[in-house]
């Protein structure tokens, strides 16, 4: 009998130190390693495993393809807020890619959802990032400044020199004009769940005076306590809770 | 006295001192309301007082809930710290406001709290509450017109609030009005509001009046009363006079009630209700138009409908389309119009994209709205059939590659991509950045790093530049920066000269380097060819030189006048030690400034 329990006892013991590193090793997945997984995941189908294995990835980093990738389980899993969401901050890292824009443009389709109008200038403007319009503005605004005053400095101005100047000057204003078209919407903000009541006030008591869609897109306008004060697509102003909407573009 | 009677009598001074700091040990709570009687309406103050805490106690209470009161949900706090025989202890004093609604004899509640890890009991208190004062019924008036008749559920009324102020009272208004009665929806109250002035029981009154929405939401006899909060100056109270000699009366705040209205709302009947019957209560036209009869499999076309006429349009549901074989119908873009916000006229707009999959529908599909309408009691039909249309084939084939997409304006783009597909996900992670980063703030930090290292170079430019034209435009500078370039040319030459021992070479550029380097000390700034052995003798007494500087000067003009013209020799020694002084004289010459 003492013979037994000295061998149970030491398989257990041998049991545990075996385990306890293929534990850690299950908790430590890289975000690589949990993007593979969810891929994996989402192959064969396994929606919530693949959701998992995207959020374990998704806890300190981000890509435009985990954000796409988070967007397709979460439309899997019939949460088009969600999947707009992820899409949305998708599309802010990549813009100029046509699959983001493709299936954007494909959920604002099934789901009736109309977003709010783009900012003037948006459409005479290439798809690129605002941090690449930020360069461009950045660079000729300081050529245009330089090539202004760097020939009266030395007195060697002349009429190519103002040309110059004044052509960069104008790349500068128009790249500017881009970057503020194209900057992320900080008050973007997207509905998470159907029949999600637009309250009069700040309270859980208040009548809702609409109910808005998940997926409905809106703009934060004040915060009050764990109320948000929105305005909708159609100018309707009200308050949701915190858990109710979820900003495109994370709070800090 | 003997030793057993002191001990006994500091005995008794301890106990005498330690009284009150037992007494201090013990916390209490004490509630009180102030003042113990008012009028509906009228703001009064709850005070709970808690004393004798420790420096770590603090008093919270669970929130008060009492029906028939509002409370403010943040109670001011006074918190003030005394020492007894070296005891520190606290008080707190929390004050609610609050404004009774309904008269009648009210219990706040006690409540049993902790303090310090022991329970403490906060004593509950009353409070009456009268009818609102008769004297303010003759000042102030808060009216809400409704319609003397049933009302039916999900039916949209005008409304208006009025609020009367006789105009002899001072009042500013320090809330919007409240709708209290959960059984009507009613539109934002808005900030703007009108005012004008009416008479009344002899009496002129300003009064304010906004214009609103309501919608009953259910069935039975439902109540409905509304408040507004006011400041007043109290006409009745006698008016004093401050430090600077104005009148100036007591201000009252007061929540000012409108009556209670009891509105009978009747269900809708069930009788005769058509099964397109969506929510729409009113009087409505419906009409629809299509973009196109003449189209192609696979083109989206729009399908406009519209709802016009007067009544609850934010309450009405989509018309009921009909799934016709063929057709491929998304959901809408819905718009509501309104004549105001608060009007009951308007039109609400549905736009349904429709795409034809097959060639064979030859219609349209019918559109189906009913509506009731509470004038006559009776739900209306106001359907429209579809319209006729031609579809033909499409040259892009089957409808899974038809050319569509809706646009971000809700419009359809003629891009090539395939309705019900969503592009895969992406098998590779790609470029990996912090999530508290990505967006917008590493835009920020990228702008502000360029931005920051372009100032810094087109500053450094723009210094290194104004210093190089300043020289250049400054002619002493300019002078002064050729003869040390001379000078410093001809005495390299002369040291090499040294070096080899070619005397006659030594002694032309030492002669020369003497030359160009006085020639800086000459305000006239002559030709340093023209200057002979004099000016330089005379320059360098006229410049301060040292005598011994002048004398080596001096010394130099002579070897190199008798080297020059009568050819006088040097060994490499006596070379190497003149190159030394020639040195000497350069560098000394260098440090005087003209």
């Amino acid at each position: 009998m003492r013979n037994h329990l000295k061998i149970m006892s030491l398989l257990i013991a041998f049991l545990l130190l075996v385990a306890s590193p293929l534990t850690s090793v299950a908790q430590s997945l890289t975000p690589e390693e949990a993007f593979f997984a969810g891929n994996v995941a989402f192959k064969e189908q396994r929606w919530e495993d693949a959701l998992t294995h995207y959020l374990t990835a998704y806890q300190a980093h981000t890509s435009a393809a985990l954000e796409l990738n988070l967007g397709h389980v979460y439309h899997k899993l019939e949460q088009p807020g969600n999947a707009f969401v992820h899409w949305r901050r998708a599309h802010l890292l990549q813009p100029q890619n046509p699959d983001i824009q493709h299936n954007l443009s494909i959920l604002h389709s099934i789901t009736g959802v109309i977003p709010f109008p783009p900012r003037w200038g948006v459409a005479f403007v290439p798809s690129l990032s605002a941090g690449i319009y930020v360069l461009i503005a950045s660079l000729a605004g300081w050529m245009a400044l330089g090539l202004w005053v760097l020939p009266r400095i030395i007195r060697k101005e002349n009429i190519i020199t103002r040309l110059a100047s004044f052509v960069a000057c104008a790349v500068a204003v128009v790249t500017a004009a881009a970057a503020f078209a194209m900057w992320p919407d900080p008050k973007l903000a997207i509905i998470l769940s159907d029949e999600t009541p637009l309250r009069i006030a700040p309270t859980a008591e208040s009548p809702a005076q609409t109910k808005l869609t998940s997926g409905a897109h809106v703009r934060f306008m004040e915060r009050h306590h764990n109320y948000w004060h929105i305005r909708t697509v159609d100018n309707q102003t009200g308050y949701v809770t915190d858990n109710e909407v979820e900003p495109v573009i994370p709070h800090q | 006295m003997n030793r057993q009677q002191m001990n006994m009598t500091f005995a008794r001074l301890i106990l005498f001192f330690l009284f009150p700091v037992t007494a201090l040990s013990a916390v209490t709570i004490e509630t009180a309301v102030y003042p113990q009687a008012l009028a509906v309406g009228q703001t009064g103050q709850y005070v709970v007082h808690a004393k004798n805490l420790e420096r770590s106690d603090d008093l919270t209470l669970e929130p008060l809930r009492v029906d028939g009161l509002i409370f403010h949900p943040s109670p001011s706090r006074q918190v003030s710290t005394q020492m007894i025989n070296f005891n520190t202890s606290r008080e707190i004093r929390l004050t609610w406001n609050f404004t009774p609604r309904i008269e009648g004899l009210y219990t706040i509640p006690g409540q049993q709290i902790t303090i310090g890890g022991k329970p403490v009991q906060v004593p509950p208190v009353q409070v009456r509450v009268t009818a609102q004062q008769e004297v303010l019924k003759g000042v102030f008036d808060l009216q809400v017109n409704l319609p003397q008749r049933p009302l039916y559920v999900g039916e949209s009324i005008a409304s208006e609030i009025a609020l009367l102020i006789r105009s002899d009272v001072q009042a500013q208004l320090r809330s919007l009005p409240e709708k209290e009665g959960d059984g009507f929806l009613q539109t934002p109250m808005s900030n703007e509001f009108r005012t004008d002035r009416v008479r009344k029981n002899n009496y002129e009154f300003n009064r304010a009046s906004w214009q609103i929405l309501l919608t009953p939401i259910r069935a039975g006899e439902e109540k409905l009363r509304y408040s507004i909060g006011i400041v007043y100056e109290d006409p009745s109270a006698p008016r004093s006079r401050d430090i600077f000699g104005f009148q100036q009366g007591r201000v009252e705040e007061l929540m000012l009630l409108s009556p209670h209205y009891s509105i009978t709302v009747l269900d809708l009947p069930t009788q005769d209700r058509p099964a397109s019957f969506n929510g729409a209560v009113g009087n409505y036209q419906l009409s629809a138009v299509l973009s196109d009869t003449q189209l192609r499999t696979g083109d989206p076309i729009t399908l406009t409908i519209t709802i016009a006429g007067s009544g609850n349009l934010d309450r009405i549901g989509q018309p009921a389309i009909e799934a016709l074989d063929g057709w491929r119908i998304y959901q809408p873009k819905v718009e509501t119009v309104r004549e105001r916000p608060d009007s009951l006229n308007g039109k609400k707009i549905f736009e349904f994209i429709l795409i034809a999959e097959t060639t064979t529908p030859n219609r349209s599909p019918d559109v189906g709205f009913a509506y009731f309408n509470p004038d006559t009691a009776r739900y209306v039909d106001a359907s429209v059939p579809g319209k006729q249309v031609t579809i033909e084939q499409g040259t892009t084939g089957l409808a899974g590659s038809m050319n569509f997409t809706r646009q971000q304006n809700g419009t359809p783009s003629n891009q090539s991509l395939q309705p019900d597909q969503l592009r895969p996900p992406m098998t590779h992670p790609g470029k990996w950045s912090n999530r508290s980063e990505a967006f917008g703030s590493a835009n920020l930090n990228s702008a502000l790093t360029v931005n920051g290292v372009l100032a810094i170079l087109m500053a450094v430019a723009c210094f290194s530049l104004h210093r190089r034209e300043r020289s250049r435009q400054n002619l002493s500078l300019q002078w002064q920066h050729h003869c040390q370039q001379s000078a410093q040319k001809f005495l390299s030459q002369a040291q090499t000269a040294a070096k080899s021992g070619a005397a006659q070479d030594f002694i032309g550029n030492a002669f020369a380097a003497v030359r160009a380097s006085v020639a800086n000390l000459d305000i006239k700034r002559r030709p340093i060819d023209s200057l002979v052995a004099d000016d330089l003798i005379e320059l360098a007494q006229n410049a301060k030189v040292n005598d011994d500087t002048i004398q080596l000067i001096r010394n130099l003009c002579v070897e190199y006048e008798s080297i020059h013209y009568a050819g006088a020799a040097f060994d490499r020694d006596s070379l190497q030690r003149k190159s030394g002084e020639l040195q000497a004289i350069i560098k000394h010459l260098d440090t005087i400034i003209p």
